[in-house]
């Protein structure tokens, strides 16, 4: 569109007959929150329900370690010259793992903190998520459509005298077609897929992971949920 | 997996709809105030060049049946959208669309929730985990409790939609101005937009792909301009829906329907 303007367009008026003094308090208001739309960081706080894996639980009694840093984690990061952004996913990411553990170890409890060896009794294993890293992506070129969100977890597993048994990496990637310059809800639905992506490989794969298969292997007196005695 | 019972039943269609889905009638919007011949004249020819080119779909629907279908009371249909390609991922309104069309009318199915079923079998139908074959159907089900909340869902049928809306194509130019004496626009603007997808019947009863039905539709569309800009706006989308709702509804609800 080529606007052009003229003194006697028939929608301007004489600058004098116009209100100024009524105008001016509502034009630097909008001005405020224009500026200020540009300056404070868009938030996206993941929520969700997550749904409860349909897998078959292992016979091990797990003691689940939710570190401070995954309760509250949180990731801001600025796109120069575009927009910064805010990202919280310390609660999502309880809430998607309660349910997750819950599914994937016969029995499961929950920990305050790493207990010293020895403490916790009664456990087959502990096992320590954290968050490692996250990114993200929005659609800043015509041909893009995606918002993106990749990120991975770190699950530290041990015995519960404090012997390490894996750290496994988990990573989750998710997509969500976006529209606008803040698509925030495209984000939003990309962590929560990105995070059940992770969800899904940790439901189907933990039990096949190396570490964690040669330890089951080797403490097969551990399976002893299902005999009764836990 | 079966013998396919007859191979190569395709059903095609090719017609020119106008940009709502009914054919193209008379009559176009003329109501521009007249500066004088030459701007009549120039009026009349784009309209009349944007009514042959403007706003046309091209349809065709293509079927191919494996094996017999029938729906009994109580089974459900489960609509799911292909979410594992990296270039593209089918669209979750057009699945909502063909979800609808699908319940509607006489022979309108039950339509299972896409969210409920998905969750209700986390994490099997997620983009990484789901099958992509028939042939993973069998390991799949032999999982323990799938089978059972599989039945519990009533589903028999899972569509797999695969596919896009994308365009294509597009040209001309059109400008808008303002001045002292009023405003207006001129020019002509096109594009051309495809909505192709590919639907993937799996019978979950026989364990294996009923068949599959794929939709192209391309529909052009043009915004004419003489002062006041008329849009003629295609909608391939639409269309595609409706028409791939169509077959679905006749492939799974009609028993004996196998091309002779």
């Amino acid at each position: 569109m080529t606007p052009s303007s003229h003194p006697e367009a028939p929608f301007t008026r004489a600058p004098g007959r116009l209100p100024w003094g009524a105008l001016a308090p509502a034009l630097l208001l909008a001005l405020l929150l224009v500026l200020s739309g540009c300056a404070s960081p868009a938030r996206v706080a993941v929520e969700a329900q997550f749904p409860t894996p349909l897998v078959e639980p292992l016979p091990l009694r797990a003691a689940v370690y939710y570190e401070a840093a995954l309760r509250e984690f949180a990731h801001s990061e600025t796109i120069p010259q575009h927009s910064q952004w805010e990202f919280e996913l310390g609660q999502a990411s309880i809430g998607f793992f309660q349910p997750l553990f819950g599914a994937l170890f016969q029995q499961v409890q929950t920990l305050e903190r790493l207990p010293e060896p020895g403490e916790v009794g009664q456990i087959d294993l502990i096992v320590a998520p954290r968050l490692e890293r996250f990114e993200f992506d929005i659609p800043r070129h015509r041909d893009s459509k995606f918002a993106e969100v990749w990120m991975q977890y770190r699950l530290y597993i041990y015995a519960p005298d404090g012997t390490p048994i894996a750290e496994w990496p988990v990573t989750g990637y998710g997509k969500s077609a976006a529209s606008g310059t803040l698509p925030r809800a495209a984000l939003h639905d990309a962590a929560v897929r990105a995070m059940r992506e992770a969800g899904a490989t940790i439901s189907v794969k933990f039990a096949s992971q190396p570490d964690v298969r040669s330890w089951l292997q080797e403490n097969s007196h551990v399976h002893s949920v299902q005999n009764g005695d836990g | 997996m079966s013998t396919p019972f007859r191979t190569a039943m395709a059903r095609r269609r090719s017609h020119r709809l106008h940009p709502s889905g009914h054919p193209l009638t008379e009559g176009a919007p003329a109501s521009i105030a007249t500066h004088g011949a030459i701007r009549v004249i120039a009026l009349l020819a784009l309209l009349a060049a944007a009514m042959v080119a403007a706003g046309c779909s091209t349809a065709q629907i293509e079927q191919l049946k494996h094996s017999r279908t029938g729906i009994a009371s109580g089974e459900r249909v489960v609509i799911l959208a292909r979410q594992h390609h990296n270039t593209h991922e089918t669209e979750l309104d057009f699945v909502d669309c063909v979800g609808n069309s699908l319940s509607r009318g006489a022979n309108g199915l039950e339509i299972a929730s896409h969210t409920d079923f998905v969750n209700g079998l986390y994490p099997w139908f997620e983009p990484a985990t789901a099958p992509l074959t028939p042939n993973e159907l069998p390991s799949l089900l032999a999982r323990p409790g799938v089978a059972e909340r599989l039945a519990e869902t009533g589903v028999r049928y899972v569509v797999w939609l695969d596919g896009m809306t994308e365009r294509v194509d597009g040209g001309g130019s059109l400008s808008c101005a303002v001045g002292p004496g009023g405003g207006g626009c001129f020019g002509l603007a096109w594009w051309e937009t495809d909505a192709r997808y590919e639907a993937a019947i799996w019978d979950l009863k026989q364990v294996d792909q009923a068949g599959m039905i794929s939709a192209d539709v391309t529909g052009r569309s043009v915004v004419p301009a003489v002062i006041l800009p008329l849009p003629f706006i295609a909608r391939p989308q639409a269309n595609a829906c409706r028409g791939l709702a169509q077959q679905l509804q006749e492939f799974l609800v009609v028993e004996d329907q196998l091309s002779r």
